[in-house]
């Protein structure tokens, strides 16, 4: 029986992804979570078939929602709206790389944070208000440093995965593209 | 086949989503809690040791202050233990059974603010295979640091008093002043702020506490020290929340409120206490 790599290396991206989301505490300069299991799960979309990417989407959402202490679904629904932009980026990008990274976690993060403190009013953040201004400016900067670590973790772990076991149709054979 | 083993986890995945979704936040915090403590471990080890070799601390110094606190509470602790025996013996000649039982444990902070910090939460790496249950308090030796909101196998969550969701019942230290009676409040938890011009800067940029519903009349000083009432079965009394910081009227001029800066500072927190009270009358 031959092991599927690409899930194994996938659930290993999103644990190490779950493990610093956890572990790095907020500051007073840098009052933000980085967002490091939806950079995981940006790095899937961009460059994964859309099943796969789609369900480790899922997991990521799950994941963050589940250790967050958060309502029900509230990161999940979140990431599930993204993806269809995300599906959009692909076709853009001809390439995965860690500018595109840098540029999506940035941009999503800034969402992300909007969206939990919209969706978690009770925290005391109004969404129209300078405070909130700075907080998306901080996620900016925080999805950066997510990016550009998360997409070299995911680059890395992909060199694990061996001999590419992607099927090829026939006509690609034909045509000497493998 | 590679696609019918993703059509099989989606399906798996949206089933949990739907349907079993209370029993995913303890695998997941089951599944991350090696890794997390592996990483403390590190941090407080390796790290403390690169950290401190960075800043130059004069160890030998630190070192002898140490040892003079550890001989000072090893002193403290043989007597602790001498009145404990006392205690026991004359308990024993009354026939007498503490109706509230306690036990304390230590347990190590393994994730501070969760994955979103938007909650004011601590993860401890001690659950439910060690005692600990939801409701339980949790203590340091400067004050009270929240209450065990969620538990699983090896992990439990913990709501702190800066959690805007969070409410203690709490009193004035009034014990030096005479004629003032009982002030007793309820303590809110501030909430975040993120930005602007922090008072205080704990695990978030957050809000002060606010001791509210206290009676009209009473200013208190500032610095008075805020502990709990002991109502309502929660907390225990007497317990130390933490200071006020300034008080004024609320704004149906019915009743006091006090800004309240916590006693602990929830940021700085690595090892915390956990008291778990238990009912049974007849337990040691």
């Amino acid at each position: 029986m031959r092991l599927n790599m690409s899930l194994i290396l996938s659930c290993v991206a999103l644990l190490l992804a779950a493990v610093l989301q956890e572990m790095i505490p907020v500051t007073a300069r840098l009052p933000v979570k980085g967002f490091f299991l939806t950079g995981v799960a940006i790095y899937y979309v961009l460059e994964k078939p859309k099943l796969m990417s789609f369900v480790l989407l899922l997991w990521a959402g799950m994941l963050t929602d589940a250790l967050g202490r958060l309502p029900h679904g509230c990161i999940v629904i979140f990431l599930l709206l993204v993806y269809p932009l995300l599906l959009l980026m692909k076709r853009i990008f001809t390439e995965t790389t860690v500018l595109h990274g840098i540029f999506c976690v940035s941009v999503i993060s800034v969402f992300q944070q909007i969206w939990l403190c919209a969706w978690l009013h009770k925290a005391g953040i109004a969404v129209f208000s300078w405070d909130m201004l700075q907080l998306a400016a901080a996620a900016a900067v925080m999805g950066m440093v997510v990016g550009v670590s998360m997409f070299l973790l995911c680059g890395w772990l992909e060199r694990f995965k061996g001999v590419d076991d992607r099927r090829t149709t026939e006509v690609e054979g034909l045509n000497g593209i493998v | 086949m590679k696609s019918k083993v993703w059509i099989f986890l989606l399906v798996i995945s949206l089933g949990v989503f739907l349907f079993l979704r209370h029993g995913v936040t303890a695998f997941a915090s089951e599944t991350i809690y090696p890794f997390s403590n592996a990483t403390r471990w590190f941090d407080q080890t390796i790290g403390l040791s690169f950290r401190a070799a960075l800043t130059r601390v004069d160890y030998a110094a630190r070192c002898a202050k140490q040892e003079r606190e550890l001989a000072r509470l090893q002193v403290m602790f043989t007597e602790a233990e001498t009145r404990e025996t006392l205690i026991k013996h004359q308990r024993a000649l009354l026939e007498y059974t503490p109706p509230v039982s306690c036990r304390w444990q230590a347990a190590p902070v393994i994730s501070r603010g969760g994955t979103v910090a938007i909650w004011q939460t601590l993860r401890l790496g001690k659950g439910s295979a060690h005692g600990i249950r939801k409701g339980d308090l949790v203590m340091v030796p400067e004050g009270v640091v929240g209450r065990i909101a969620d538990v699983t196998l090896h992990t439990s969550d913990v709501m702190l008093i800066t959690d805007p969701n969070s409410r203690v019942a709490c009193e004035l230290d009034l014990s030096s002043e005479e004629g003032t009676g009982v002030i007793r409040g309820i303590l809110y938890g501030g909430g975040v702020r993120p930005g602007g011009d922090p008072k205080l800067t704990l695990l978030y940029v957050i809000e002060p506490l606010r001791l509210r519903y206290m009676a009209r009349e009473f200013e208190p000083a500032p610095r008075t020290r805020v502990v709990t009432s002991g109502l309502g079965n929660t907390f225990p009394k007497g317990l130390t929340v933490g200071y006020v910081l300034s008080s004024m009227m609320e704004p149906q001029r019915l009743s006091r409120e006090a800004e309240i800066m916590p006693a602990v500072d929830m940021a700085s927190l690595y090892d915390v206490f956990v008291l778990s009270i238990r009912e049974d009358k007849h337990a040691p």
